[in-house]
């Protein structure tokens, strides 16, 4: 193999790893972050992420009692395989407080949304949802 | 085409090039989704601005008659006592991540509630902390602005080098050692059956 290509194969494997830098190492619960001055969590790439005291109100207003069950962020997946534009909320919760936001018909484990639907979703929950891309399909 | 020439001839560097096509392909496809994704965030961001400046310039026009309203109404003493006695908003620098993008955010402590010892200046302070609000929400949509323009920049870049250079170019290479394979066979195919006819006619001497 040639020295480029080597070279290539590597650029390519290491834009796939940093393609999601920005999910956390670990998901932390709503009514822990409520309790904190600063809520906030920190990334794969070292960075730290802050969340919205206005979305953790809303979300728990949104939840009522199963509020504390929800981890955030709340992460949505795109899968470069399956067809274009199309995201998944995976969890019951998740896909409840997603489907309320939104004001959707949501029920189950997951929840299949669309491009509109994630700008919308990101204009309501900007700091408490995040997308993860999965290279490697399901 | 130099590029083409170094390539050696064989099946294991085609199986090769037909993986990094395929890895090539699958980055493409990753990018061009998250440039889809940042280029929105970075119009919501906008859209957001151009709302918060409008808040703003709706809003400082009241906040300032009203102060000087009060400077006249109450005198410059008073006014700068009251500026020193409030408790003021304190501004923590926290950072926020969009799709990997980096942007500084603050948060807002609104003190404790304040008892107003003047007519007005309740009010005053009410409408002057929500003007503040807004402008620091304005300077956390423009720096996000700025960081997604950015990054929009970077992965267009790189978005374009896989479409326009580097997939088509491994397409090529791939297309070529085909074209290679594809005449070693038909040669050999030749040679077999040039062979075949000397070895009959040799067969037909005998």
């Amino acid at each position: 193999m040639s020295e480029g290509q080597d070279i290539l194969t590597r650029y390519l494997e290491g834009e796939l790893r940093l393609v999601n830098k920005h999910i956390p190492y670990k998901k932390r619960n709503l009514c822990e972050l409520l309790k904190e001055p600063i809520p906030y969590i920190i990334l794969r790439d070292g960075s730290v992420h802050v969340f919205d005291m206005e979305e953790l109100e809303r979300l728990k207003q949104v939840l009522g009692n199963k509020a504390c069950d929800l981890s955030l962020p709340i992460i949505v997946e795109y899968i470069p395989s399956d067809q274009e534009g199309f995201y998944v909320v995976n969890g019951a919760l998740e896909v409840e407080a997603v489907s309320k936001v939104l004001g959707c018909e949501g029920e189950g484990e997951h929840l299949i949304l669309y491009r509109p639907q994630i700008i919308e979703l990101r204009r309501k929950l900007r700091t408490t949802t995040t997308i993860l891309i999965k290279p490697g399909g399901r | 085409m130099s590029q083409l020439q170094r390539i050696r001839p064989t099946k294991i560097e085609l199986i090769r090039l037909r993986r990094q096509l395929v890895l090539a392909v699958k980055v493409h496809k990753v990018l061009r989704e998250r440039l889809t994704i940042l280029v929105n965030e970075f119009l919501a961001q906008l859209r957001e601005s151009v709302e918060k400046r409008r808040k703003i310039n709706e809003l400082i026009l009241p906040v300032y008659n009203r102060s000087a309203g009060l400077l006249g109404v109450y005198g410059e003493n008073v006014f700068e006592l009251f500026r020193r006695t409030t408790p003021v908003l304190t501004s923590i620098l926290t950072t926020e991540n969009i799709m990997g993008v980096s942007t500084r955010s603050i948060v807002l402590r609104t003190p404790g509630e304040d008892e107003a010892v003047y007519a007005g200046l309740k009010d005053f302070q009410a409408q002057a902390s929500e003007l503040l609000k807004a402008i620091v929400e304005l300077g956390k949509a423009e720096e996000a602005i700025l960081a997604l323009g950015r990054e929009i920049k970077s992965t267009k870049r790189r978005v374009n080098a896989l479409n326009y250079v580097i997939i088509p170019r491994l397409s090529q290479q791939i297309r070529l050692l085909r074209m290679k394979f594809d005449e070693r066979e038909r040669e050999e195919k030749a040679r077999m059956k040039r062979v075949k006819s000397i070895l009959e006619k040799r067969r037909k001497l005998e």
